[in-house]
């Protein structure tokens, strides 16, 4: 399977991020040779539904496997949680206007993804 | 002052039992211990670029503390007046966590990574914030964002062939600057920096401590791991961080290896044979001590995963793609020269520059990596045939551990060997399976010769048990190369 | 002739504590950021650890509507970018959600015995998912303020099965899964705060055409009044197009309500081409129910539910189907009826005098009780039994308790309105009034009985509205005659 240049761009702006043409370029070729050697592993199943996650890895007890009782356990570091972020006034965390008027964002993304 | 002396001689080289004897004693106290250490750090890290930040105020406050808690009979923690040093991308409340990226050039955490707050609650004291590929990803320092992170690892100049292993951490242990230290182990940054560095390093078992805090690069690759100067040490450490307390590792390690199966792949040993004979005289040389010592030594199966790197390569950055979208410029880290009130309507603009300038090349490519795999067929098929790889990897490990109960693996550190050791660390985390590494020997040139062991899950004790035995046996304490080969860049 | 489709995807707020997957409070108009911390801030390094009472809800709210409950489900990322969603993705279950499969019976408006006493409406799925954070788009500013306290408190987000053929039967749709949450104690659902939230989508194709309509989604809606008025509206635009054979200007689309004006319009932006890029989500684990504790979640009791309260009231206090309904629509209402009847009160007067008075003067729900309590409301309607006072003296001391929230008998003895029941008094009256109205009175005896109604009105207003209208009217009679 070849990825080409096209492919690589449109994943740069589902990935909002801008690459020149000769980045996008060097990496269609890398990822093309990429899939190349994943495509010539010879698998004896070949079905099985994605599961990439640590849900069916056999690897137990991760931590996150107890489910938490339903108590508040207040974050004691409020202040510092928010001076870490970019810019807050008012205790809000402000950003540039993400909308239009109707509610959503003109986004380079809607214009070339149908 | 002799023992002034005699800590200024040697505090580089100390391990954390010696130091907290010096402390108990008080042939030194622990002020003036981590000034030694900051000294070293200020003349030396220079040339090597280990650190990305150095916490002197803060390390010096703390050593105040602990040693007025001293002075007053209190009790300063299994690691009271230790110095940490933690790889940046390891959360670290009130000091600066960059990943070495752009992306979080000045982002200081509210919070300690879980691994991070035990060992401060034990009195470590983080010395400082060591260097890493950014965002831990890819095996070379090339291309990054944040360049001048980057440039540690001259220690071993030469000695690899694609560019220098990403652990800041252990090139500081290597160089004398603390003696413990924090890392995340995906592909081998933990266990095999350690040996190219002549350090203990153990990388748990996936889920064995807490990730909590560790700024994922992949979520179910990676692992904090330690590295330390000794079994000993590692094994303190490991016990302070570990999910479930029920054993006490420092106290098993003495048990001896007597009765365990240990295997090694005869894969890797053909491979070593051919390629480097010191190494091999050092694996045999070991071989024969554990067997002396009762255990059972015996070649086995296990060869590298086809497609391997591949599956490896998917399945990180289809993680990697989700866990950095949310460095987007909107929220925290780096952001585009951007004011938000000039900015109308431009957050879409805001978050692709942003976003673009943060990181570097091979994370970039990570991502469009991984994006490709989340939004296309072909890129789905891919995953799924890249889980199948992990899958099997797993059955082989598993497979293996029926046959025995801890396996040996010679690190491989020069150009034609390495891809090997690599393409083994990758089968390790795929498998989430633990790992230590232990010095076995020197070359001729005087570089350190690490061996790795693998068990089951869980298995950490085992493991160190068995490091500890070799170690005792091999006696090669005291003498540490690595650091003196540092001081020739003062 | 035209047949409609509509389906609902319901978003309600689980009645927690603590957030979804953090420890930080759910309390509603908290300041800013009050409630934060690393991991619903999205913070680099965080992991989420599952809550558990929100697991337990959704199950319960699974169970109420039928469905089958998956002893191991998963959750998924999903990703986009937008300043409300601090990590770039959404923790949602897609893959395998918690509940699938069920349904709701709506009661027939009709109620005849051919169509059926119900309709069932399917429901595909119950998930659970994380809500965003809350933005405010301040109008003197370009800018947007992130508010993250909403930020990771769980949802189930309730999806139907499209099967919905009528705007009315959406909003009784609505209505019905309310009080069921509610009964359950799975959420507030309210609208105005937010705890409750509702997509529509909606098709409009020719009668018999096998060719299924083109789905209009419509978002924005604050009410269910409202989402019964775009439907409406919606269903008209599409009728008419289809009408003026403009019905290629049906496109799928997301619309916007605008309640102000009353319609709805298309959005600037389509989302139709986002890629979500749905991931399993590698930081938890798959909700396993098969162990002993979360088993018994499977098997916890269930109050009654709505329909099966309804139908109890029906058989067990003989009221109409109409009045079943108005006092299950909360359980909060269903509970203070039955404790009014409890005092003894018959349940034909309790239900009249909650539906047709209390509730012009009480919205019931969960944390806000009755302003009167049900044994006050019991002694007044005892009251009216006993003659001691009239029924429209009633009313305005029913207004005065729940102004006051005093005691009947204090106000009808400050305000003298106990009702005049002695023979000799009324007769007295009763005769007043006759001396005073001669004409009328040789009217009635001429024949004209409408009169009597007159001279009625006469006794009553004498009497201030304190006389007992059934004795006045006897006596009367009585000497009309005489």
């Amino acid at each position: 399977m070849k990825t080409d240049v096209n492919t690589v761009k449109h994943m740069a702006r589902l990935a909002k991020l801008k690459l020149t043409d000769q980045e996008a370029a060097a990496l269609a070729e890398d990822l093309s040779s990429l899939f190349a050697e994943l495509n010539n592993i010879r698998l004896d199943e070949t079905t099985g539904q994605c599961e990439t996650t640590a849900q069916k890895l056999d690897i137990a007890q991760l931590e996150g496997c107890a489910l938490r009782k339903d108590e508040p356990d207040k974050f004691p570091y409020r202040t510092e949680l928010l001076q870490s972020m970019k810019h807050i006034r008012d205790d809000y965390a402000v950003m540039p206007r993400a909308l239009n008027p109707d509610g959503g964002w003109d986004s380079e993304e809607s214009k070339h993804d149908e | 002052m002799k023992s002034q002396n005699m800590m200024s001689n040697n505090v580089g080289e100390m391990t954390i039992s010696e130091l907290a004897e010096g402390y108990r004693y008080r042939h030194f106290s622990i002020r003036e211990t981590v000034r030694h250490y900051l000294e070293r750090i200020a003349k030396l890290d220079e040339g090597l670029g280990t650190f990305i930040t150095v916490c002197k105020e803060t390390a010096l406050r703390e050593a105040e503390k602990l040693d007025e808690g001293l002075s007053r009979g209190g009790d300063i923690g299994l690691l009271g007046g230790i110095p940490l040093v933690v790889a940046d991308n390891i959360c670290t409340r009130g000091i600066r966590t960059t990943c070495a990226s752009r992306a979080l050039e000045d982002f200081v955490p509210s919070y300690d990574a879980a691994a991070v707050e035990r060992l401060k609650a034990a009195g470590a004291l983080i010395i400082g914030k060591t260097g890493l590929n950014e965002f831990a990803i890819g095996a070379s320092t090339e291309g990054t964002a944040h360049q001048a992170a980057c440039f540690f690892g001259n220690l071993r100049k030469g000695s690899r062939a694609n560019g220098d292993l990403t652990c800041g951490s252990a090139a500081a242990l290597a160089a004398g600057f603390a003696p413990l230290a924090l890392s995340s182990g995906t592909r081998g940054a933990v266990t095999l920096s350690a040996a190219f560095y002549g350090l203990v390093g153990l990388k748990p078992t996936c889920g064995a401590v807490s990730r909590y805090g560790l700024i994922p690069f992949t979520s179910t690759l990676d692992q904090i791991g330690l590295m330390a100067r000794d079994t000993r040490d590692c094994a303190l450490a490991f016990q302070i961080i570990r999910n479930n307390v029920n054993t006490s590792d420092t106290e098993e390690l003495s048990k001896g290896v007597e009765g365990l199966r240990i295997g090694i792949p005869k894969e890797l040993t053909e491979c070593i044979r051919e390629q480097n004979q010191e190494l091999a005289a050092a694996i045999h040389k070991a071989i024969r001590i554990y067997e002396r010592l009762g255990a059972e030594v015996g070649e086995m199966s296990l060869p590298p995963a086809d497609g391997c790197l591949s599956a490896y390569e998917i399945i990180a950055s289809a993680e990697a793609g989700s866990n950095l979208a949310r460095y987007d410029g909107m929220h925290y880290g780096y952001c585009s020269d951007m004011p938000p009130d000039e900015a109308e309507h431009n957050l879409n603009e805001m978050i692709i520059r942003s976003r673009t300038e943060s990181f570097g090349m091979e994370v970039k490519r990570c991502i469009i990596l991984g994006t490709y795999v989340l939004s296309t067929e072909h890129g789905a098929a891919c995953l799924r045939k890249a889980v199948q790889v992990r899958r099997r990897v797993q059955n082989a490990w598993k497979e293996a551990f029926r046959h025995c109960d801890l396996m040996l693996l010679p690190v491989l550190s020069d150009s034609n060997g390495f891809s090997v050791t690599d393409g083994y660390a990758m089968m390790m985390d795929m498998a989430g399976i633990p790992a230590v590494t232990v010095p076995c020997g020197f070359s001729s040139s005087a570089l350190p010769i690490g061996l790795q062991l693998a068990a089951d899950h869980y298995k950490e004790g085992r493991l160190l048990r068995a490091a500890y035995s070799l170690e005792q046996e091999l006696a090669l304490t005291g003498f540490r190369p690595v650091w003196k080969e540092a001081d020739r860049f003062v | 002739m035209f047949e409609t489709i509509i389906g609902l995807e319901i978003h309600v707020e689980l009645k927690t504590r603590t957030k979804l997957f953090c420890g930080c409070s759910t309390g509603f108009g908290d300041p800013p950021n009050h409630n934060i911390c690393p991991v619903c801030a999205g913070m680099p390094g965080a992991l989420p650890a599952l809550n558990e009472e929100a697991v337990r809800l959704a199950i319960r709210a699974g169970r109420a509507l039928s469905c089958r409950i998956n002893p191991v489900s998963s959750f998924d990322r999903k990703s986009y970018f937008y300043p409300d969603l601090p990590k770039s993705y959404q923790i949602t279950q897609h893959q395998i959600p918690i509940c699938e499969g069920g349904y709701l019976d709506l009661e027939d408006p009709d109620n005849s015995p051919e169509k059926g006493l119900y309709r069932r409406i399917a429901i595909e799925r119950i998930h659970l998912e994380e809500d965003a954070a809350k933005l405010i788009h301040p109008e003197d500013r370009p800018v947007t303020l992130v508010d993250y306290n909403r930020a990771g408190i769980p949802l189930i987000e309730i999806v139907t099965r499209p099967e919905l053929t009528s705007p009315e039967d959406a909003a009784a749709f609505l209505k019905e899964l309310k009080a069921i949450l509610e009964y359950l104690g799975v959420s507030d659902c309210r609208m105005e705060q937010g705890s409750l939230r509702c997509d529509v989508n909606i098709s409009v194709r020719k009668t018999g055409s096998r060719k299924p309509g083109t789905k209009v989604e419509i978002k924005n809606m604050n009410s269910f009044r409202e989402i019964q008025k775009a439907l409406e509206y919606e269903q008209e635009r599409q009728k008419k197009l289809f009408l003026s054979n403009r019905s290629h200007e049906i496109i799928s689309e997301t619309r916007m309500w605008d309640s102000r004006q009353g319609i709805t319009k298309p959005m600037r932006f389509k989302d139709e081409g986002r890629h979500y890029r749905f991931f399993p989500e590698p930081d938890l684990p798959p909700i396993d129910l098969r162990s002993s504790r979360t088993l018994s979640w499977l098997e916890e009791n269930l109050p009654e539910l709505p329909g099966q309260k309804r139908e109890r009231f029906v058989k067990q206090y003989g009221l109409s189907s109409y009045e079943a309904g108005i006092l299950t629509g909360s359980r909060a209402l269903a509970d203070y009826f039955e404790e009014v009847t409890a005092y003894g009160v018959r349940p034909g007067d309790a239900s009249n005098w909650i539906i047709t008075e209390l509730l012009r003067l009480w919205k019931p729900s969960e944390d806000r009780g009755s302003p009167v309590r049900s044994r006050s409301l019991a002694q007044l309607i005892r009251l009216i039994d006993e003659g001691r006072i009239s029924r429209n003296a009633a009313k305005e001391v029913l207004n005065d308790m729940h102004a006051a929230g005093r005691e009947p008998m204090d106000i009808i003895m400050q305000k003298n309105l106990i009702q005049v029941s002695g023979q000799d008094e009324i007769a007295e009256l009763v005769e007043a009034v006759m001396a005073d109205n001669t004409d009328a009175v040789q009217e009635y005896k001429a024949g004209k009985s409408k009169v009597f109604g007159f001279l009625m009105g006469q006794i009553m207003k004498a009497g201030r509205g304190r006389v007992n209208p059934n004795i006045a009217g006897k006596i009367l009679e009585e000497r009309l005659k005489g």
